[in-house]
């Protein structure tokens, strides 16, 4: 209060008695002296505006730099210590956690409660979040931080730390598979393409594509009759073309600038000049590899079914996690359990955002 | 009002909170930006600083002088001394915070605010509002929601306020 009416005096005060510069050029003696009162109340006013010093009323832009300094736990903590805090981390992202070739974290769900786990796999740190909205949830695609997740019929992206969820046009095909989508920037680039993949009959392989700002899907279709190509098990965005790998060694390009399909078999020939590099580098069985279900500590009965992710590597490069079914030690009575791995990041939408 | 001037260098006299006051190089005060344009613009040769408290003044000058001072060999002791900048209490880095703002010198503005979020990192937020002495002022509803959002966050270790 002392504050406002300290301010309020000043402000009062300046604006009574304007003075401009233009006036001062043209005395000398009094020149110096308004110029000096001009100065003396424009720095009063500024005193009296900063003159609120507690940790709670730091000024917007100081909290601001602050948060942008955390990761996504931090950051989440620091916006639940006060209002004046959370606002001011309106447009903190936990950026740190995006750098490239960070290994994203991995979050484990489950259908029947809202709590889930998050583990930074760099000290196995474990941390209970409550994310209702995953509860049913099949993760279509991972990746840019957020998941792209199918429940109940319909198709959204989510971002599990804000839990801001944007909605996608009704998709009208039955279920996609866990893994089988991609994207192929933030949600916030306009340029954004969404894309669903599923199979139909063992014939076909379907892509429906979805542009920012459209309305509805577009589908593409591949004769599979004289290829082999089993189950999906990720996809991914490279080389301006989505990446569609299978179970085995296959693979399936669709390039978004002629909208064609080619078909790939995957080998680990590296001499031969003839043979085209892939645009990404691709892990499998990520979490049993690295002795995740130990690191968390998790039983026997667990099983999980981790859905694909891809993330930047260092330079242009796309790193990319396959599908894997984490089958339960203790097969007989197995929990299930369903996962990702994601770059944990706090989006918020801008004002005004529409997809 | 023109400069004092003693051979090339033009003097500045910066006057803090209580009085006190502080004569020293032009050049060194323009890693402010609001020094700088009051400098520049206004032609002042003494600068009022009633809100920033002398103690807070010394250090702000002290870093000043090591600033100006930085070479690519001193890189590590102007490190060394960065990290004992800040290496004060919470009031005072508080102090120093604000005033770094207030006076826009931006390289060291990030690095106090670093300092500040290097003392959150890592804890509760019971035992950070217990540390930075704020109180909520969510609503009970909003509280006991963001709880449930993210536990971990409000049960955290509370025995950790060394600060």
């Amino acid at each position: 209060m002392e504050e406002d009416r300290c301010m309020e005096e000043v402000a009062k005060e300046f604006l009574q008695k304007p003075v401009k510069l233009s006036d001062v050029e043209s005395n000398n003696d009094e020149a110096d002296q308004l110029r000096e009162e001009y100065f003396r109340k424009k720095r009063k006013l500024q005193d009296c505006l900063l003159s609120a010093r507690s940790w709670r009323d730091l000024p917007p832009e100081i909290l601001t730099e602050i948060a942008d300094n955390f990761g996504i736990i931090d950051l989440l903590g620091f916006r639940g210590v006060c209002t004046n805090w959370r606002s001011a981390s309106f447009l903190a992202t936990a950026a740190i956690e995006y750098a490239p070739d960070t290994h994203p974290y991995f979050l484990l769900y489950n259908d029947e409660d809202e709590e889930c786990i998050l583990v930074n796999p760099t000290n196995d740190k474990k941390y209970t979040l409550n994310i209702p909205e995953l509860k049913e949830a099949t993760c279509l695609a991972s990746s840019h931080s957020w998941l792209l997740l199918s429940q109940k019929g319909l198709i959204f992206f989510f971002c599990p730390f804000s839990h801001v969820r944007i909605d996608l046009p009704p998709f009208q095909e039955s279920e996609i598979s866990k893994g089988s989508a991609a994207f192929t920037s933030s949600l916030l680039s306009n340029d954004c393409v969404t894309a669903l993949i599923r199979r139909k009959r063992h014939k076909f392989l379907e892509l429906h594509v979805l542009e920012r700002g459209d309305s509805a899907w577009v589908k593409y279709e591949y004769d599979l009759s004289l290829r082999f190509f089993c189950g999906v098990k990720g996809a991914t965005f490279a080389d301006e073309c989505f990446q569609i790998l299978d179970e085995n060694d296959k693979m399936i390009t669709f390039d978004l600038g002629n909208k064609s399909f080619e078909y790939y078999k995957i080998v680990k020939e590296r001499r031969d000049p003839n043979i085209e590099s892939l645009p990404f580098n691709y892990k499998e069985k990520c979490f049993s590899k690295s002795d995740f279900r130990k690191r968390m500590k998790l039983g026997n009965d667990v099983a999980i079914s981790i859905c694909a992710a891809y993330y930047a590597g260092s330079g242009d490069s796309v790193i990319f996690v396959k599908n894997e079914k984490f089958k339960a030690i203790l097969d007989y009575d197995a929990q299930e359990f369903k996962g990702v791995w994601i770059q944990p990041r706090f989006f918020q939408l801008p004002p005004n955002y529409s997809w | 009002m023109a400069s004092s001037t003693t051979g090339e260098k033009k003097i500045l006299t910066l006057k803090g909170g209580d009085n006190e006051e502080f004569i020293l190089e032009e050049s060194l005060v323009l890693q402010s930006e609001l020094l700088k344009n009051m400098v520049k613009e206004e032609r002042v040769s003494s600068i009022p600083l009633p809100s920033i408290k002398s103690k807070t003044l010394v250090k702000i000058i002290e870093y000043l002088k090591k600033h100006a001072e930085l070479t690519p060999s001193n890189k590590e002791e102007f490190k060394n001394f960065e990290k004992e900048f800040v290496n004060v209490v919470l009031e005072e880095l508080l102090d120093i915070t604000v005033a770094v703002n207030y006076l826009k010198i931006n390289g060291l503005l990030e690095f106090c605010c670093q300092a500040v979020a290097d003392r959150i990192k890592d804890k509760s937020v019971e035992a950070v509002r217990k540390i930075f002495r704020i109180e909520s002022d969510f609503t009970p509803e909003e509280e006991s929601e963001f709880r449930k959002e993210t536990p971990e966050a409000f049960e955290g270790d509370l025995d950790d306020t060394t600060n």
